[in-house]
């Protein structure tokens, strides 16, 4: 028996007991598997929850404004830098300085700019076995993190974000540093609800 | 420093020279520092590190999360009655801890009391059953053991390329202390030089060589010392090896620590029929390289032996085999071939050398027919319970990874890709990553489904 979508249309829309604004998880196909005894029938591979078929959140909305201040202050330094150097470097001629210090400068200018489109790649989807970020700009990731791999997970707050009470979530696997995830932009109660599904899901797996 | 001698001593010397010299004596003093404020002590079962001078930290450690505890010592340390404790986490935020020297009485003592405490816990979830610590492990069948003329032949087929590098870095840096002492290198540099072109092209040939025979000569040694009386015994759980000239080196490597294992060759050993395998096992980021645990000199006989011990032969059945797509090969050759040939070749046109700038066009038809030779040898293939992948250039490389000991994947795209709908696919382990490059997304993303599905709902535990 081979198993697809069409034999087993069932879809379970598990609400947690609070409510993250609006994100929805779908127990699919994988937890009826489960139940059974282990088979070894051929699998369906296109029958298997797909990790483009779910619904991204992004962050939030003001998390647009901590990186529009971060990257604003970052160059803002750069800058004022770049604009000594050049002042006081006397030795090197007038020229070279001002043409090199200009592109820095417009280079820092378009780093600055790329705020809105660097929030605007940036989401994340939780199912019931797995979260998944997405991000970047020149190079598109998606990271998936099962929670069964997950180590532990931290929130981490720095100062522009308590300012808008925003949270980032860490999630922390035995894969290395490249595979843990920062989640960026959370509202804190969100990252805190998010942090305790995931915290209760980790359990529970270890004890199935 | 480096650059400094590279690039032009007028302009940058003085500068540059002060400031670096100021950097390196206030690292020294921060490093005294660091030393006197590094500590650590048993506390309830967790095991607490402190230091930092700035940035205080504390860290527990958990007896639970500890791995393994491993006790080196070097020559260095022997003379000096100390010894290299490492402890190691699965996990980076199990960071490792190394205590570079702490004297061996002390070292042992932390070891047995962390193993006892160890050994009276109950195991944590992941860990398999209450591992078994002391070395009663039977060794139940020998596989491999490397004579003296097998050593001679394992390093004489040695990466040379790789000692030519550390022998040179080792001189560069040597030159540059020398220089900080105050010896005029100036005039010592010019000298040699004179005399190199007194001697004209043969001192070249000559030097060549002379640096070639070096390098040979230190993988050779460098095998030897650390390979000596190889063994590698096959227990009941997993792997033993007996090893060391001076020291000697017992390691254990059970089979459920291994995330996975990996096997190569190279031209110079593919004459001899000889692989280099490698057990990669669970550990933190900073200490992968130095915990893979190496076989050198197996035949392909050893070699399907360890690899049928990891993953049984009726586990290897019904793989599907792909291939990558051949964008790889116009990419790859525009980042290793065609820029460095562009930059080298327009800068080699400001020194004297403005004829060899048209060698460099022929750099970028090499690197093609490399990478030509790298794509066909490019293979992946996976079934319900491995995943093998094999590539390389002139030598071969292999890995055999289990699907329920990843950690979790990832797909990039680079604006090229996403263009062309391909993907990159990397999958972590707790020993480090394996990149898929340039298959094409449809098959990317199946993949990720199918191991997604595997890792979340395969019973086993990963260690």
């Amino acid at each position: 028996m081979v198993y697809n979508r069409k034999n087993i249309t069932v879809q379970i829309i598990k609400q947690i007991d609070s409510h993250f604004s609006g994100i929805r998880i779908f127990a699919k196909l994988k937890d009826i598997y489960n139940c059974m005894e282990f088979l070894n029938e051929q699998i369906d591979v296109k029958g298997l929850p797909d990790i483009t078929d779910i619904q991204a959140e992004k962050l939030a909305a003001n998390y647009l404004k901590v990186i529009f201040i971060t990257r604003g202050l970052t160059s803002f330094i750069f800058i004022t830098g770049i604009v000594v150097a050049a002042i006081l470097l006397k030795d090197i001629s007038v020229t070279i300085r001002f043409s090199v210090a200009g592109l820095l400068i417009i280079l820092f200018i378009w780093f600055f700019s790329l705020s809105s489109k660097v929030f605007n790649t940036r989401s994340y989807a939780i199912r019931q076995r797995d979260i998944i970020y997405t991000r970047g700009l020149l190079f598109k990731s998606t990271t998936i993190v099962p929670f069964n791999r997950i180590q532990h997970a931290e929130i981490v707050s720095g100062p522009i974000d308590r300012f808008y009470n925003l949270s980032s979530l860490k999630i922390f696997t035995a894969g290395g540093s490249q595979s843990d995830l920062s989640l960026p932009g959370l509202l804190s109660s969100d990252a805190a609800r998010i942090k305790s599904f995931i915290i209760s899901k980790t359990a529970q797996d270890e004890e199935e | 420093m480096l650059i400094a001698v590279l690039v032009g001593r007028e302009n940058l010397k003085n500068m540059l020279f002060w400031i670096i010299a100021g950097i390196s004596v206030l690292v020294f003093v921060f490093a005294v520092i660091s030393y006197l404020r590094y500590y650590f002590y048993i506390d309830n079962d967790e095991l607490v590190v402190v230091k930092g001078i700035f940035k205080r930290s504390r860290t527990n450690i958990p007896f639970q999360r500890i791995q393994t505890i491993n006790i080196e010592q070097s020559i260095l340390h022997q003379l000096l009655q100390v010894a290299k404790l490492e402890v190691d986490t699965a996990g980076s935020k199990g960071t490792e801890f190394s205590f570079s020297a702490l004297s061996m009485a002390k070292a042992e003592a932390l070891r047995q009391v962390v193993l006892e405490q160890k050994s009276k816990i109950l195991p944590l979830p992941q860990t398999s059953g209450v591992e078994k610590i002391s070395g009663s492990e039977l060794a139940l069948q020998t596989i491999l053991h490397l004579s003296f003329s097998e050593l001679i032949r394992i390093g004489a087929t040695q990466n040379h390329l790789r000692s030519l590098l550390i022998i040179l870095a080792f001189f560069m840096t040597l030159y540059n202390q020398v220089e900080d002492i105050g010896v005029d290198t100036d005039q010592v540099v010019d000298q040699i030089n004179e005399e190199v072109v007194y001697f004209g092209k043969i001192a070249i040939i000559i030097l060549g060589l002379m640096s070639v025979l070096a390098s040979f000569t230190f993988s050779l040694i460098r095998t030897i010392i650390r390979y000596y009386d190889f063994t590698l015994f096959r227990t009941n759980d997993g792997f033993k090896i007996v090893s060391g000239l001076f020291t000697k080196k017992q390691i254990s490597a059970k089979d459920h620590k291994i995330q996975y294992i990996s096997w190569a060759d190279n031209p110079l050993k593919r004459l001899l029929g000889l692989y280099d395998v490698y057990l990669k096992q669970a550990s933190s980021s900073e200490v992968r390289d130095t915990k893979s645990i190496s076989i050198p000199g197996c035949n392909s006989k050893n070699v399907e032996r360890i690899k049928f011990y990891y993953v049984s032969p009726e586990e290897w059945k019904d793989l599907k085999n792909f291939k990558i797509s051949g964008k790889y090969i116009y990419v790859r050759v525009l980042y290793f071939g065609i820029l460095p040939a562009i930059i080298l070749g327009s800068l080699m046109l400001f020194t004297d050398f403005k004829i060899y700038s048209l060698l460099t066009a022929l750099w970028p038809l090499l690197v093609y027919l490399a990478f030509r030779v790298n794509h066909k040898k490019w293979n992946f293939a996976i079934n319900h319970e491995l995943i093998y992948i094999r590539n390389g250039i002139f030598g071969n490389y292999f890995k055999a990874l289990r699907l329920y000991k990843i950690q979790s994947m990832a797909l990039r795209q680079s604006i090229y890709q996403r263009k062309h709908q391909l993907a990159t696919i990397t999958i972590y382990t707790a020993s480090g990553n394996i990149n898929i490059p340039y298959v094409h997304l449809d098959l990317a993303k199946d993949i990720c489904n199918f191991v997604l599905f595997k890792i979340e709902s395969d019973k086993r535990k990963w260690m």
